[in-house]
């Protein structure tokens, strides 16, 4: 897995590429948590070019997402594929976090 | 030995490291294929096997990557078995149940995606060292 952080219209956007397994996920959690520590919000996940999903990957979400909440911030992801939309689903998750088609779309609010 | 219960199986050995899961990833998908599973199945039962894995390297070897963990699989048509075998501390699947999926925090995932892919999620009691689960799925009917 490659992360890019992108600076999109002042908005930066962490864009992991690949798969998220126990193996990737502690490097996603490294970037997630970095910018929790910093107060970002939101704070936005790229996820278009992500493949698989595991656990691991999910739960770094959530720790993410229960960061950000800590200090007010939300966590916004975007770009989900269907395979990764679906275990969302399956988790209930898709109810928690706010998911969205694009970065335009976060930004038109 | 009859020759033809012994050409539907192969056995994939991999160090007890998340590094590895890609290829165990890869090996189930393609066994998924020659099963006939469709896709979507296909994706449920390649991550359960993921996550099964997983789940031997933190709880049954506490991340030891020098520790193996043996997968036996079995490609019949329309039918996988998975044997995944560890020599960790003994685990009892009561105690892998996982979080409600109500219940939103990290971890306790697992278990739930593991028993949404396989008809059939059981420890073999009779191994004597280690732990050995079963899972079985065969292809369902409607989405054949």
């Amino acid at each position: 897995m490659k992360i890019e952080i992108v600076d999109y219209k002042g908005m930066k956007v962490i864009s992991p590429a690949g798969e998220i397994d126990m193996h990737s996920s502690p490097i996603l959690r490294k970037e997630i948590m970095a910018f929790v520590g910093q107060r970002i919000t939101p704070l936005v996940v790229d996820l278009k070019e992500v493949t698989y999903i595991d656990s691991s990957g999910i739960a770094t979400f959530v720790e993410g997402l229960k960061g950000a909440m800590s200090y007010g911030g939300k966590l916004k992801l975007l770009g989900l594929a269907p395979q990764i939309r679906e275990i969302f689903s399956f988790s209930k998750l898709d109810k928690v976090f706010e998911i969205h088609s694009s970065a335009d779309d976060i930004i038109q609010g | 030995m009859p020759r033809t219960q012994e050409n539907n199986r192969f056995i994939l050995t991999i160090p007890a490291d998340a590094r590895w899961l890609a290829i165990v990833r890869a090996a189930i998908t393609k066994a998924c294929e020659l099963a006939a599973f469709p896709p979507t199945e296909a994706g449920h039962i390649v991550l359960a096997v993921d996550e099964a894995c997983s789940n031997v390297i933190k709880y049954a070897y506490k991340h030891d990557p020098f520790q193996k963990i043996v997968l036996t699989v079995k490609v019949s048509d329309r039918r996988l078995e998975v044997f995944v075998d560890d020599e960790g501390p003994r685990v009892r699947l009561e105690d892998l149940q996982g979080r409600s999926l109500d219940d939103v925090r990290p971890g306790g995932l697992g278990m739930h995606l593991i028993r949404r892919a396989f008809d059939t999620v059981a420890f073999d009691g009779r191994k004597r060292r280690g732990n050995r689960l079963k899972l079985v799925r065969t292809v369902s009917e409607e989405k054949a």
